[in-house]
């Protein structure tokens, strides 16, 4: 297990807290919902990549790369679902 | 599969690094979107590691990429996450502070009050909408113009007040109604509600609100107007006079002067109002009201307290003499020249009571009874004139309002009387009639004069059924009498004289008793007869072709002509005892008599003299050839069984 993992899940997890308290200033942003579901799919990436050392190396380490994956496809789709359902006006 | 999966991943994420770039401007703050492209561009570079790393293609080559690189990458991206939240929350708030900041200015903007707010200088640094709406003056002329208060605020007074405050700042609440000077320069009246303290907005000393009272104010006032004035004429009505009045005694009391109230009102108004129709009646008010007007001084009240009932109230009299002046011209203001109401030239009379206080009375109530009464007496004195109130004349009307009192019930309670005066026939001293007189005892034992009740009675409107009961009664007694055959004279009031079926039910009268009418003599003063002399020559006929006698009482007090005289069908003429009291000592009452005496004898009339008191008297009537006497030398009024006692006394019948 390396530190920086360990660093980047604490991280990672205190971002996440950070979301869900603020959640209600962060729905303001255009479709917010696939931007949240996008750093999840990043933080399921971060945790597998801890938990690879712990147990079950190849499925972690599968979980890490399909939730990179997703991250990737749910960032692409959120910047598409925003240019098309952007709430006009909800930050200019 | 992994590389697959890493390889979908880079791409993704740099599919939304350059979606972000070209089309995200007008969504992200300019913070968020290089922190947006800062995410895609670290997932892309990731990804594209971890495949190079699976694939064994080194990028940069080397640990350096894999385990430097990689490892701080790995680090930065929960950061650049954490980064775009906290700056995407940041803006959030950022944009709902800016919002709500909006929404307070849009409120403040249009909150139907002026708001204004001064710095410490008492420059103008706030001027909603509805100020620039009332007041006419725009933000930018308020604010650019250093004199701005000045033109806003014509009391100077407030001006400095407020000036002040704004120097001296401090948590100061002040309440005022003060006008604010429009650009188009007419005033509005502004309830200012304005407090002086540091406020969280930077550079205002004092600020606050303005209400526009105009419209209220003006319908308070018209409220008030309404409230304390009489609608028709414009006048004070009860309620300001009763309240100027009240001051007006107190102030008199306290500082030892004098005032007047006087009280009037127009004679036969309702006749106007029959007439004319009310609209006429109501113009003649309101015309009576502007002449009255014209007779005061602005500082007196004039009200109208209903009807046409008008009071003046004098705050200040030097002398009773110049409020008589008063009524005078008021008199000759309403009398004097007739009023021309749509085209009806209308002549009114007016009475007027007065009273002098606080000589009279202080009381208000007292005050208002006191000059009731005055105008009562000056109607009962002949109306269109005027009446000072005096204590005996309250004591006097006091009475009379007791009898009225009295009288109301005295016919149900059976408590008149008649008495029976003897006429003496001066040839041989016998009797030869009798003379029904009406008494009443209404407080004690001792019976009223008629003449202290009559009037009243008159005025009651009781006279119709009081006479009735006198002619009733006299002729029960006649016919008591019948056996001796003794004449009754029996006095007939001007409303019986004018009674249409008078004659009828006389005479009816007399058959139900069984009463020859030659035993009755009906007395008819001369002043009833002179009111309506055809209508009374007619009815003294027919009483005549019925039977009866006529005699005409009080003559020379009721100023007839003679030439109606001749045509009057009477066979007596009573002289009036105002002539006999001094017929010895008054040379022109002796002729009087003496002429009187004459000009009956002319006319084949019998001559009775009434009021015959004295030994001289008698002799002196004698002298003159007086047919008959009748007095106190004989006998006074007596009653039934005096009378007859009299008879029997030896009286020659």
């Amino acid at each position: 297990m390396q530190e920086n993992e360990l660093f980047v899940l604490f991280l990672s997890t205190v971002v996440l807290l950070f979301i869900v308290f603020y959640r209600k200033e962060l729905k303001r942003l255009p479709a917010a919902g696939w931007l949240f579901s996008a750093y999840v799919a990043i933080w399921i990436g971060w945790c597998a990549t801890t938990l690879e050392h712990l147990m079950a190396p190849t499925f972690f380490n599968m979980v890490e790369h399909i939730a990179y994956a997703a991250n990737g496809l749910l960032l692409l789709l959120w910047c598409w679902f925003g240019i098309k359902n952007g709430r006009v006006g909800a930050h200019d | 599969m992994i590389s697959l999966l890493d390889g979908i991943g880079a791409i993704a994420s740099l599919g939304a690094v350059l979606l972000a770039l070209t089309s995200w401007r007008q969504h992200l703050t300019t913070a968020e979107k290089w922190l947006m492209w800062a995410i895609g561009c670290a997932t892309a570079v990731i990804n594209s590691m971890s495949l190079s790393s699976w694939l064994g293609v080194g990028i940069t080559g080397g640990d350096l990429v894999q385990e430097g690189l990689g490892d701080y990458l790995q680090i930065l991206q929960p950061a650049l996450w954490g980064m775009f939240f906290y700056a995407a929350v940041q803006a959030a708030q950022r944009k709902q502070l800016e919002k709500s900041r909006q929404q307070m200015r849009d409120l403040v903007e249009n909150m139907p009050v002026i708001l204004h707010a001064y710095d410490d200088k008492g420059r103008i640094l706030a001027w909603n909408r509805h100020a620039e709406e009332v007041s006419g003056y725009s933000k930018e002329e308020v604010f650019s113009n250093s004199n701005i208060l000045l033109r806003l605020f014509p009391d100077a007074e407030y001006r400095q007040q407020l000036i002040e405050e704004c120097h001296n700042r401090g948590a100061s609440y002040r309440h005022r109604i003060r006008p604010l000077l429009c650009k188009q320069r007419y005033e509005r009246q502004i309830a200012w509600y304005n407090i002086s303290e540091k406020f969280p907005i930077s550079g205002w000393a004092n600020w606050g609100i303005g209400l526009d009272m105009t419209d209220q104010l003006v319908a308070q006032k018209e409220l008030e107007h309404m409230a304390t004035h009489d609608e028709l004429t414009g006048l004070a009505n009860r309620a300001l006079l009763r309240d100027r009045l009240s001051h007006s005694l107190s102030d008199a009391q306290r500082n030892q002067r004098r005032g007047a109230l006087l009280l009037l009102d127009l004679d036969h108004f309702k006749m106007v109002n029959d007439s004319h129709g009310h609209p006429v009646g109501d113009q003649l008010l309101r015309e009576v009201a502007e002449r009255l007007r014209s007779c005061v001084k602005s500082t007196d009240t004039l009200a109208r307290l209903g009807g046409d009932e008008f009071v003046i109230l004098l705050e200040r009299i030097g002398r009773p003499e110049e409020v008589a002046l008063i009524a005078e011209r008021i008199l000759a203001a309403l009398v004097g020249r007739p009023f021309d109401v749509f085209g009806n030239e209308i002549r009114v009379r007016t009475s007027i009571g007065i009273t002098i206080f606080p000589d009279d009375d202080l009381n208000l109530d007292e005050l208002m009874k006191n000059v009731d009464l005055a105008l009562y007496a000056a109607k009962q004195g002949g109306r269109n004139g005027y009446h000072f109130y005096s204590r005996a004349m309250h004591n006097k009307i006091r009475w009379q309002h007791r009898v009225a009192e009295k009288l109301r019930n005295a016919l149900e309670s059976d408590s008149f009387t008649l008495q029976y005066q003897p006429q003496i026939c001066l040839g041989d001293s016998s009797v030869a009639g009798v003379e029904a007189l009406l008494r009443w005892s209404a407080f004690d034992e001792v019976p009223l004069s008629p003449s202290a009740f009559i009037p009243i009675a008159e005025n009651m409107g009781l006279m119709p059924s009081l006479g009735k009961w006198v002619v009733k009664e006299a002729s029960r007694q006649a016919a008591a009498w019948k056996n001796l055959r003794l004449p009754i004279a029996i006095n007939l009031s001007t409303i019986q004289l004018y009674q249409p079926n008078l004659v009828e039910s006389l005479h009816e009268l007399m058959q139900e008793h069984n009463i020859d009418p030659q035993t009755i003599e009906f007395e008819i003063t001369e002043s009833a007869v002179m009111r309506n002399i055809d209508s009374a020559i007619n009815t003294m006929r027919r009483l005549r072709e019925k039977g009866f006698s006529i005699s005409l009482d009080d003559f020379g007090t009721g100023y007839s002509s003679l030439s109606y005289l001749k045509r009057f069908p009477v066979g007596k003429l009573k002289i009036d005892q105002s002539f006999v009291k001094c017929i010895e000592t008054d040379p022109v009452d002796a002729a009087i008599v003496r002429s009187v005496i004459n000009l009956g004898h002319s006319l084949n009339m019998k001559v009775l003299a009434e009021g015959v008191e004295t030994q001289g008297q008698l002799e002196r009537l004698g002298n003159e050839g007086c047919d008959y006497i009748q007095g106190f030398y004989y006998a006074p009024p007596l009653t039934v069984e005096s009378v007859e006692a009299y008879l029997q006394s030896g009286h020659v019948h």
